[in-house]
């Protein structure tokens, strides 16, 4: 484990980057020209993922980002071993991270040491590892930039014997108000103008529930005058952050968790699945259990695509667990509709694909035996939530 | 149990070709298969350098094929070879494998040659005729084995011109029917040998006469036996196919002639290959 341990974040107009320090033990950002932490995006990721974008552009730009910031911290660090990277962006769905994964391809990167995470996710990476006491009551974060401004809270709880990142609370706003400052301001933003938006957001989340820090992140707090009563409320008992890296440094906590295999605590915020998904396997005739999804675990790497040989068959059963305690349910899924075969001469092929953390879209593939029994071509569709 | 098997081992996207079956193996579960269904035709060369190559480059399972490797160098038996590789894939159960254990075991008791005949035997069934061949080959031209019965090696001697027959080579299969009926005077050996010498002269387009005077009395009646077999095929499913055939071309239906023709011309040349595999 000499190589490097990154952390990406590309974020609409900026984006960061953080290496581990394995020798402070902790994510240390990266500079760029200027000695600067931030790197202005060529173009804006609303812009590259535009529909009038030429096809296949937008992966050479984003390639185009990633291989300039790789390359950036590769000569920073001055190494070019790379062990683990952990990937996060402000627009954590299926076809912006096909899109990122493509881009990685094209660099040349080993999809096996790349992962993505969304920037809920990295907070909990980021909040969770500072110290004790500044998450044993929870933690807050709000997040003002041009999505809108969005809030949630975090803490980490003990569910049968198992300590879960669990989120309790989650709000978005986009009111037109919040999102004119934001386009207004020549420089800060003027957060006069949006304070009960911020104080209501911050109330939300916060009211009744102990909570031991606020971080407030995005370009909407990268100034240093906050309104004066929303001030007054967030530092009420609470110690309060503010940055624009902790999305970045928490990424870089997540790869190198992941790469040292810690897996104490489980995240169980946004866009980690909900539940465990398990199915019924034969394993040298005997019953066991194949498990295609682990509770907590982010959507988008959860997706796989598995071969199974039928013997006697005609479909299988999913169980499902949910992490929060709730009643496990089964889901069938039924493929009579392939043609029965005898002497095990059936491989199927099952796809889990999953399109965001309550849904997974499963399908199942006659592949026939090889030269011996020939595929029916057929296909099952199912789609199950959690 | 029924259930589904969760294959561990990837699919080849070259796969291993069984030359003596005509059959292309994609994956360890098909090779399983392939050897469970024909046990008695693999013999040693299954496990030579070509499929631990497959193993270990296409299906990417190093362990096996250096476990492979390593007891083709020791020399190990067939039964372990095949173990070595059903144990290491989950396809069959613990209790189908001692089953097959049972066979190999069987098999590793039996004389050499008698294994030799049982697999050619099974070759035929599988209609493999040159593959046949090649093993009735090695028994008739092997040492003599004096435990062996006259019976046993007409019986060889038989099969062998039966495969030379279904391969269309008539005058190799009268010398093999010749040869049988020379150990065991077997009548049916003689009517075969007769047959195939009628079939050889009928394929070889050349003039021939009959001596009747020449003739004992009962080579007339396998003679005229023969003939009746040969005209009876007139009247076979087959026969009467390419008949209408032919009409429908004499009716205008030309390009469905042809069409037809050549599927069936596709479906022969198919089963020659598999015969002379």
């Amino acid at each position: 484990m000499n190589g490097l341990v990154l952390g990406i974040d590309v974020c609409n107009e900026f984006s960061h980057v953080s290496y581990y320090d394995k020798s402070k033990s902790l994510p240390e950002s990266v500079p760029f020209i200027g000695n600067v932490n931030i790197l202005e995006n060529p173009k804006k990721l609303e812009d590259i993922f535009s529909q009038s974008a030429p096809v296949g552009e937008d992966i050479e730009e984003i390639a185009g980002i990633l291989g300039y910031i790789i390359s950036a911290a590769r000569k920073h660090c001055n190494c070019r071993e790379i062990d683990r990277i952990c990937i996060t962006t402000s627009q954590f769905d299926i076809t912006v991270l096909d899109k990122f994964k493509a881009a990685c391809i094209k660099l040349g990167g080993d999809m096996e040491k790349i992962e993505f995470i969304s920037h809920e996710e990295c907070f909990a990476y980021y909040a969770f590892n500072m110290h004790r006491d500044l998450w044993i009551n929870g933690v807050v974060l709000m997040d003002y930039s041009s999505d809108g401004l969005s809030a949630c809270r975090m803490e980490l709880v003990n569910v049968k014997g198992q300590n879960v990142i669990a989120q309790s609370g989650y709000v978005t706003h986009t009111e037109e108000q919040l999102m004119n400052a934001l386009r207004e301001r020549t420089d800060a933003v003027d957060l006069e103008s949006v304070q009960d938006l911020l104080l209501n957001c911050a109330k939300e989340v916060m009211d009744g529930k102990a909570t031991s820090s606020v971080y407030l992140t995005g370009i909407g707090f990268d100034t240093t005058k906050l309104p004066e009563d929303f001030l007054k409320y967030i530092c009420n008992k609470h110690r309060v952050f503010a940055g624009q890296n902790l999305y970045v440094k928490g990424a870089c906590n997540c790869a190198w968790e992941t790469l040292i295999r810690r897996n104490d605590v489980l995240v169980a915020c946004h866009n980690r699945l909900p539940a465990t998904i398990d199915m019924d396997i034969v394993e040298r005739g005997k019953n066991k259990i194949f498990r295609v999804a682990q509770a907590g675990t982010n959507w988008y790497s959860s997706s796989r695509s598995v071969d199974f040989i039928v013997d006697e068959c005609s479909g299988f059963t999913l169980h499902i667990q949910p992490a929060g305690g709730q009643k496990p349910y089964d889901e069938i899924v039924d493929f009579s509709d392939f043609p029965y075969r005898t002497g095990k001469t059936s491989r199927i092929n099952v796809t889990f694909d999953f399109t965001g953390d309550d849904r997974c879209n499963i399908t199942v593939k006659d592949k026939g035996f090889g030269e011996f029994v020939k595929s029916s071509g057929k296909v099952i569709y199912r789609t199950i939530e959690l | 149990m029924s259930g589904l098997i969760l294959c561990r081992t990837k699919e080849a996207a070259n796969p291993y070709y069984i030359s003596n079956m005509d059959v292309k193996i994609y994956s360890l579960e098909e090779l399983c298969y392939y050897i469970y269904n024909n046990i008695y035709l693999i013999g040693m060369d299954l496990v030579d350098s070509k499929l631990i190559d497959f193993v270990r480059n296409e299906v990417q399972e190093e362990k096996l094929a250096a476990r492979l490797e390593y007891l083709v160098e020791k020399k190990a038996g067939l039964a372990e070879l095949v173990i070595t590789i059903l144990k290491y894939v989950d396809f069959y159960t613990t209790e189908e494998i001692e089953q097959i254990r049972g066979i190999l075991a069987t098999l590793n008791t039996q004389n050499v040659y008698e294994r030799l005949k049982a697999r050619a035997d099974r070759f035929m069934v599988n209609e493999c005729y040159y593959a046949a061949i090649r093993n009735y080959a090695q028994i008739i031209n092997g040492k003599k084995d004096p435990t062996l019965s006259v019976v046993f090696y007409s019986d060889v001697c038989h099969n062998m011109g039966v495969a030379y027959a279904r391969l269309f080579l008539f005058k190799q299969a009268q010398a093999c029917f010749e040869e049988a009926y020379a150990l065991s005077h077997h009548e049916d050996c003689r009517k075969c040998a007769m047959a195939a010498e009628r079939l050889a002269i009928n394929s070889q387009n050349i003039n021939h006469v009959e001596f009747l005077d020449e003739q004992t009395e009962e080579e007339y009646v396998l003679s005229r036996e023969i003939e009746t077999l040969m005209d009876n095929a007139m009247y076979s499913d087959e026969y009467r196919y390419l008949d209408e055939l032919q009409k429908s071309k004499e009716n205008g239906n030309v390009s469905l002639y042809y069409k037809d023709i050549n599927d069936i011309l596709e479906k022969w040349k198919g089963q020659y290959g598999k015969y002379t595999g």
